[in-house]
């Protein structure tokens, strides 16, 4: 037996509306899926393809995030910085900017005749637009946050008496926050990686912007399903259904866990 | 008991001259530790983990000076000397245990920071842990262990830090009566060559060469054991 609390009416009914705002748009999604051919659209070439773009930009960005996050997370949680809002609301960003913002301002940062990526084309070479390793930066420029502030807060929480008693047993910076402060943190980390993988796997509008949709280079499952969605919509759902089962089951596997601390 | 401790030749001297500044008071401090037992005694919120604290390098001076055997480790300015490079041991008053390690790699930690490889850093740990009478929780975590057990644990880490200067902050607040009285003598029979400890109970500062009082923010001058 489910036991309801007792709700007020006026609070029990915009509830319920509100998840039905969430829940109506995946059963419209649901009841289109071509359950018996799931298999084979979702085992389509080109799907197949998308897949495996996806997977390489998906965990490499989820890679780039513990590399330069997990440094940033200590640091926001832990140095004494200049405007400190200022610097925290910069991280968040990527958050809140619509994805096509994103992906503009990385063309004209890094794109090549970008601020930087004038510099990549003529002194190494380097180009980043429309290639799969600009793909991995719009990614990971989206996901960074999630692992970001999931680790961030992780640390605020904990405080600084592990890292001091590291540090009276003569563990110097690094050692402390390899021996210690990484290792009490492992759940929070793989929260944040969990979150930032979700989200990179799920990014479109900065990618397409930055990295252009091309097969088997730069175009992702969501790029895929965007396609499909005009030429081949029940391929569209297949990829749709598959995402969300995939976003739905980080969800689920963090739930209680990590997100609430 | 610690024989990676600088061979024993008398107390460290511990000279502070200066104020501590922190957010709900501020401590003026002009004494000097030159015992090997002292005592620190003195009402709550006086400023006795402060001081611990100033002395292991995990508080600044606002102003003044702090020697450690004779050299400047804190001059409110361009000398600092980090917690890890002061030699100095504490056993904290919440215990700080490692969550994530096994007690006796709790107690192994410092000795892997000095050098020792993972067995025998483990096997001398084991002798701390016997000593403080806690061998047989040796492979639990730290959250397996009951409050008593948690301190003590964490004395057995500060008396495996290899150091020359050993703070104690309340070391024996949560352990029964019983071992109470056997810590004590352990306490005071390391090789630890100086020993600050922070106690309510009167009974603790008796083992003690020394006893500072601390009152009202304002640390006074050692006063000698009658």
């Amino acid at each position: 037996m489910i036991r309801l609390p007792r709700a007020p009416l006026p609070l029990l009914v915009p509830a319920m509306l509100a998840v039905a705002l969430l829940v109506v748009p995946l059963i419209g999604l649901l009841q289109r899926a071509p359950w018996s051919s799931l298999g084979t659209r979702l085992a389509d070439d080109a799907v197949l393809e998308a897949t495996r773009v996806s997977l390489i930009v998906s965990f490499s960005a989820a890679g780039l995030c513990l590399l330069l996050g997990l440094p940033l997370a200590w640091v926001l949680a832990r140095v004494d910085l200049p405007f400190p809002r200022l610097v925290r609301a910069v991280v968040l960003l990527p958050m809140v900017l619509p994805p096509v913002v994103a992906g503009a301002a990385l063309l004209f940062a890094l794109g090549r005749r970008g601020l930087i990526g004038q510099w990549l084309d003529s002194w190494f070479g380097v180009t980043l637009p429309f290639t799969t390793a600009g793909t991995i930066l719009a990614a990971t420029f989206v996901a960074l946050p999630f692992f970001v502030t999931t680790v961030e807060s992780a640390l605020v929480a904990q405080g600084r008496d592990l890292e001091e008693a590291a540090a009276v047993n003569a563990a110097g910076p690094m050692t402390a926050f390899a021996t210690v402060t990484v290792p009490s943190i492992r759940g929070a980390i793989g929260a944040g990686l969990a979150l930032g993988w979700a989200r990179a796997l799920g990014e479109f509008g900065a990618t397409i912007t930055f990295a252009g949709s091309i097969g088997g280079r730069t175009r992702t499952l969501p790029l895929q399903a965007f396609l499909a969605l005009e030429s081949d919509p029940e391929s569209a759902v297949a990829i749709s259904v598959l995402l969300l089962a995939v976003s739905l089951g980080v969800l689920v596997g963090l739930r209680g866990r990590w997100l609430t601390r | 008991m610690s024989p990676m401790a600088p061979p024993a030749v008398g107390p460290v001297r511990i000279e502070v001259r200066g104020v501590v500044r922190r957010e709900d008071f501020t401590l003026r401090l002009d004494t000097a530790i030159s015992e090997e037992r002292t005592a620190v005694i003195g009402p709550n919120g006086v400023g006795k983990t402060t001081l611990l604290r100033l002395i292991a390098g995990l508080e600044r001076l606002e102003s003044g000076e702090l020697k450690i055997d004779g050299r400047v480790v804190d001059n409110a300015g361009s000398v600092f000397t980090a917690a890890h490079q002061r030699s100095v041991a504490v056993a904290f008053q919440d215990h700080r245990l490692f969550e994530h390690l096994r007690v006796v790699d709790n107690v192994a930690y410092p000795l892997r920071r000095a050098g020792l490889k993972r067995a025998a850093a483990r096997n001398r740990a084991g002798d701390y842990l016997a000593a403080v009478g806690l061998s047989e929780a040796a492979m639990v975590r730290p959250a397996q262990l009951s409050g008593g057990q948690r301190q003590r644990a964490s004395i057995a880490r500060a008396l495996a830090t290899p150091a020359r200067v050993l703070l104690l902050d309340e070391p024996l607040a949560s352990v029964d009566d019983q071992s109470r009285e056997d810590l004590r003598d352990l306490l005071t029979s390391t090789e630890h060559r100086t020993v600050v400890w922070v106690t309510h109970d009167p009974d603790d500062a008796r083992y003690a060469d020394t006893t500072l009082t601390l009152t009202s923010r304002t640390l006074n001058r050692a006063s000698s054991q009658p």
